[in-house]
């Protein structure tokens, strides 16, 4: 969506408010032209006013208004100019004018008359709406919230309005009240594709899975030429496990669109996941071919190589990888694990190394050349390199054990190994515990569903006993004892299971 | 629009999943004549019932996707080994009196077998999984356990062909059903009477288990059988045996019960540590793998994770399933070998011989597949020339994969590595042709000698299908010998015992083990290939017990059978 055609829209909304009429004055006959969209008649009719009052601002306005509609943005500005000469207080005309000199690229001066208007009225939904949708787009996220924040709190119901605070929010990280805005947009106007579009990958982000395909799918059912959401459609099917949907909805967008490079890159990736990895070959291959400097195409065709066991021909597509995006820090990555599995111990270290020059910060790497190292017997450098992936990684309980053990047979601080091997043990139990948990859970709904009340609130409760942190657990747990009655522990369950899944809000309790 | 592109990354070795790859594309990777080859004579040899194991196009619990093992024992001590299948059930069940069951199958001496299950006393239906077998009660005939998802059974040789079902009287049952997975009898304690081993995979129940509708359980966006990760856990047992023909459960107090890792399917013993005392090796599901070693004290530790003989070479849990015990490097220690899921390596351990083990998985040759999904397992010394090779048996837990485009299918090929005897395998299997390239659902596998014929043979136990029995051809001026230990002091099976060869090319080491492969037993003579030399200088065997004792000029292409005390005394250590 560009930023002039809704900023139109916004102004088309300004106008329909007056109705045409017969009768009347030159000026109100010209804006009554206007909103019919007779532009040569409402130019002639504003001209014939001015003809009468040369220093009405009001006309100068309508005019820049019939330019704008005509794309003569310059003339536009320019009666819009001449409106300010004659009424520099008038909010209107300086939102105007901001407009128009936005869509001839000056954003800074389109800035400062939205800035100017908002000043003069504040009152001015336009402006603030201007200002605010401006300064998303300039990426000044913070100047932008409180105009579009005063733009909605104008016109409650501008859906386009709601549509960039949220992106405002998004972009400040306030992903919550993003998602509040951009569903109150949708509310107004489910027509509206980019905010559907927008709608959907915040859910994602917010765990919501379910609710962002949901969008998505309607985003592309209102503008199916939207490469952007049904690219992420794509993405959102795969990451929930409906692998067969994603390749479907990608294999559509990359026959529409053959050089949308990203839906090519997505539908390998998904046909990965599925397990067919010569169908995904086939995709990176084509995508070369489309695009021979595309680093991801043949780092993603070496790794699916990889995985067909032709460590060969992965090696060539990766060595390729690597040298063509010196910056892709997975290109060496996976090269030195192709090397390594192949017996060539000392070349992986060096690709391992590569890319942690590319990517210092990089856990896998800093794991991998400690453990070829430690294999070696070069157990200091190891340690070292455990360390560091300890560092970018806490949560990691390979490196901790792979520390542990290599303290161990350097056969000295026995109690830092031990340490390190127990922290391995308590990140190993976490996991499996979540595991566990979310099984619980499981069986608890199935044992509910089945009228085993009891039974199901056990499985609840042993989901949160295993996993504290596991949000599911604490819902189902809430929503079942609230049914059974036990609304104030229910309601702690509820309130756990919010801060641990914002998503996860007590719904309303139905008698 | 930010627009969205998802990055692969390979996080380790074992990742995303993997798909059949043309083998031409491996490189052009020059395979020498062999010399060996495999025929599959299951239908002629009259190994024909099939393998039942829950569902045939999908599963809803692990407990549908373990498959069944194998073991070989003299049952009729006629010197020629025959053959226990175990076979399995369906959720569904099925009417009375037509449920399957395992089967027993007489070796006839001619290259076929005759099904004795009825009139052995063996008939059982049930949720059966590994088989092991042992003289527990030292009378000169081999008895047999078997474990199963709910009660796992002891039969007691008669001696007549007949087995009694004693496991109540021995002091085997349980109070509630346990997953009984592979097993392995030992003398642990060394009173010269033999112990038992059972791993136990899951603490499974039906009922509280999760299921593929779920939606937890994906595997490359199928819903499949969840588990093992999430479901608890089962915990090994030791039953000691008293010698009054019962067991203690001494699970707690030897240590057996404190593994670091749990989900146990694939047992063998070893004697990892070369000491005299049998030590235990159990390829653990999704988690660690465990090395028990033997205090001498009556108590276990496992020692697996601090000896490196626990995880991937890259420091992950691997899905073990089966486990294969020997010195492929002939340096005297016995290694070891465990096999994995599909998108993984299988995993060699060189034993260093002291105290650890070395990864040598990639460094072996054994890197380069990781489409395979492993199961039964055995090194055995295909053309006999003194170094072990590798047989893999495959087939991929989830039969949904079928539906899924290029992935390596349900059934699956074998996997034969030929020992390049410089430390590296090379796959063999493509040279081999058929029957090791055509695909079956194998779970569990065998390896022994079934024609007395001087070179180990295999019989497969295949899901929702007939065993394979494949009948190795190998080089026939290869020389070999087969030595079959008995023990007096020490129990009779000589399980523990470690054999020692001498000739002019070197020394080679055997064991005689309980359990092995994948819910297996293998023969327990232990077989040598000699190749081109015609003589063995001296056979040493240290008996369970402690003893030593050396022959001299045993001859070669025989079998010899060695009895406890009939030997020259050595020194132990000399």
């Amino acid at each position: 969506m560009a930023i002039g055609s809704l900023l139109l829209w916004c102004a088309g909304d300004v106008l329909a408010q007056e109705l045409p009429t017969q009768n009347i004055s030159p000026l109100k006959q010209g804006r009554a032209l206007l909103e019919a969209n007779d532009l040569v008649r409402a130019r002639n009719s504003i001209e014939a006013a001015l003809a009468r009052d040369p220093a009405s601002a009001e006309a100068h306005v309508l005019l820049g208004l019939v330019w704008e509609r005509q794309k003569d943005f310059a003339a536009a500005a320019a009666s819009y100019v001449k409106a300010i000469g004659y009424a520099p207080r008038m909010a209107e005309a300086r939102d105007r004018l901001g407009f128009v000199l936005g869509q001839q690229g000056k954003t800074p001066e389109a800035l400062r008359q939205f800035e100017e208007a908002v000043q003069l009225d504040p009152g001015l939904f336009d402006a603030q709406y201007h200002l605010g949708a401006t300064r998303w787009w300039t990426r000044d996220f913070a100047g932008a919230l409180p105009a579009l924040q005063a733009a909605v709190k104008l016109r409650p119901a501008h859906a386009e309005a709601r549509y960039y605070l949220g992106l405002t929010l998004q972009s400040l990280g306030q992903l919550e009240p993003a998602i509040e805005h951009l569903r109150q947009a949708v509310r107004w106007n489910p027509r509206l594709a980019v905010a559907q579009a927008r709608l959907g990958i915040a859910l994602e982000a917010f765990g919501d899975l379910d609710g962002a395909i949901a969008h998505l799918q309607a985003a592309v059912r209102i503008d199916p030429t939207a490469s952007d959401a049904r690219n992420s459609l794509g993405l959102a099917l795969s990451h929930h496990g409906r692998g067969k949907e994603a390749v479907a909805v990608l294999q559509q967008l990359v026959q529409a669109q053959p050089i949308y490079i990203p839906a090519r890159l997505n539908l390998g990736t998904a046909l990965m996941q599925l397990g067919d990895l010569a169908g995904a070959v086939t995709v990176y291959r084509a995508l070369i071919a489309l695009d021979p400097a595309n680093a991801e195409a043949f780092y993603n065709l070496g790794l699916a190589l990889k995985q067909q066991d032709q460590f060969a021909a992965a090696e060539i597509e990766l060595r390729h990888a690597a040298r063509i995006d010196p910056a892709l820090p997975e290109a060496p990555f996976t090269l030195g694990v192709v090397l390594w599995q192949t017996g060539r111990a000392d070349e992986a270290a060096q690709q391992f190394r590569d890319a942690l020059a590319r990517k210092p910060d990089y856990a896998d790497a800093h794991y991998m050349l400690g453990t070829v190292l430690k294999q070696q017997g070069r157990l200091g450098e190891a340690a070292a390199l455990f360390r560091e992936a300890i560092k970018y990684r806490p949560m990691s309980a390979e490196a901790h054990r792979s520390l542990g053990q290599t303290l161990k047979q350097q056969g000295q601080q026995h109690q830092a190994a031990e340490a390190e091997l127990a922290e391995a043990d308590r990140l190993n139990r976490l996991t499996a515990d979540a595991q566990a948990s979310t099984f619980a859970v499981s069986v608890g709904l199935r044992k509910w569903k089945a009228g085993d009340h009891a039974g199901g609130i056990e499985r609840f409760r042993e989901a949160v006993r295993l996993a504290a942190e596991n949000p599911q657990a604490h819902y189902q747990l809430a929503l079942a004892l609230r049914r059974r009655g036990a609304r104030s522990e229910a309601d702690i369950h509820f309130a756990e299971a919010r801060r641990l899944a914002p998503h996860l809000r007590t719904p309303a309790d139905k008698p | 629009m930010k627009t969205g592109v998802l990055r692969l990354r390979l996080l380790a070795i074992a990742t995303l999943t993997l798909a059949a790859a043309a083998i031409g594309a491996r490189g052009g990777v020059e395979v020498a004549p062999l010399g060996f080859s495999f025929r599959n004579t299951a239908r002629e040899a009259g190994l024909t019932a099939i393998t039942v194991f829950g569902g045939t196009k999908t599963n809803k619990y692990l407990l549908e996707t373990t498959g069944s093992g194998v073991a070989v024992l003299d049952f009729d001590a006629d010197g020629w080994l025959d053959v226990f299948l175990v076979n399995g059930s369906t959720l569904e069940g099925f009417p009375h009196g037509t449920a399957p069951t395992s089967h027993l199958y007489r070796n006839r001496r001619d290259g076929t077998f005759e099904d004795v299950t009825g009139r052995s006393g063996l008939t059982q239906s049930g949720w059966g999984q590994g088989a092991c077998t042992g003289d527990y009660d030292n009378d000169g005939f081999d008895d047999l356990f078997v474990t199963y998802w709910g009660q796992n059974r002891l039969y007691r040789n008669r001696g007549d062909g007949t087995f009694d079902h004693v496991t109540g009287a021995a002091g085997l049952a349980t109070p509630k059903p346990r997953w009984g997975a592979g097993c392995a009898f030992l003398d642990y304690d060394r009173d010269g009477r033999l112990d038992l081993f059972a791993a136990n995979y899951i603490d499974f129940d039906l009922a509280s288990a999760p299921v593929p509708e779920s939606g937890l359980c994906r595997y490359k966006g199928i819903p499949v059988a969840c588990g093992p990760p999430g479901l608890r856990g089962g915990t090994n047992v030791l039953y000691r045996n008293t010698g009054k023909g019962t067991f203690e459960d001494v699970s707690d107090r030897t240590g057996i019960s404190r593994a670091q890792g749990t989900y146990g399917l694939g047992v063998s013993t070893l004697d990892f540590n070369d000491d005299g005392w049998v030590d235990l090796y159990v390829a653990n599901d999704s988690n660690p793998s465990a090395l028990y070693l033997n205090h001498t004290d009556g108590t276990f530790t496992d020692v697996a994770v601090a000896a490196g003989c626990a995880y991937s070479q890259d420091g992950k849990p691997q899905a073990g399933m089966g486990v294969a015990i020997g010195d492929y490097n002939r340096d005297g220690t016995v290694d070891v070998f465990k096999t994995n899921f599909a998108g993984d390596t299988s995993t060699l351990y060189a034993n260093d011989g002291k105290g650890f083990c070395e990864d040598r998985t990639f460094a072996g040759g054994i890197g380069l597949n990781t489409r395979w999904l492993g199961w039964g397992v055995g090194f055995l010394d295909l053309d006999k020339d003194g170094w072990l090779d590798l047989f893999l048996v495959n087939g991929h837990v989830y039969p949904e994969v079928e539906r899924l485009k290029t992935e390596a299918g349900y059934k699956q090929r074998k996997v034969v590595y030929h020992n390049l005897r410089n430390g590296r395998f090379q796959d063999v299997t493509e040279s081999l042709g058929s029957p090791v390239t055509t695909p079956k659902a194998g779970r569990g596998a065998a390896f022994a000698d079934l024609d007395n014929d001087g070179d180990l043979d295999i019989v497969v136990n295949n899901v929702h299908d007939t065993p394979d029995l494949f009948m190795l051809d190998s080089p026939a001026d290869a020389h070999w010998l087969i030595v079959k230990p008995v023990g007096t002091r020490s129990n009779r099976s000589a399980i523990g015992a470690r054999v020692r060869l001498v000739t002019a090319t070197g020394r080679q080491v055997q064991e005689v083990r309980g359990g092995g492969s994948y819910y297996s037993q293998n023969d327990q003579r232990v077989h040598f290939g000699l190749g081109e030399s015609t003589r063995v200088e001296r056979l040493e065997i240290r008996w369970p017990n402690g003893l030593e004792e050396m022959w001299m000029d045993v001859g070669i292409d025989r079998i010899v059978t060695l009895k406890e005390g009939s030997g020259v005394a050595v020194q132990p250590g000399k």
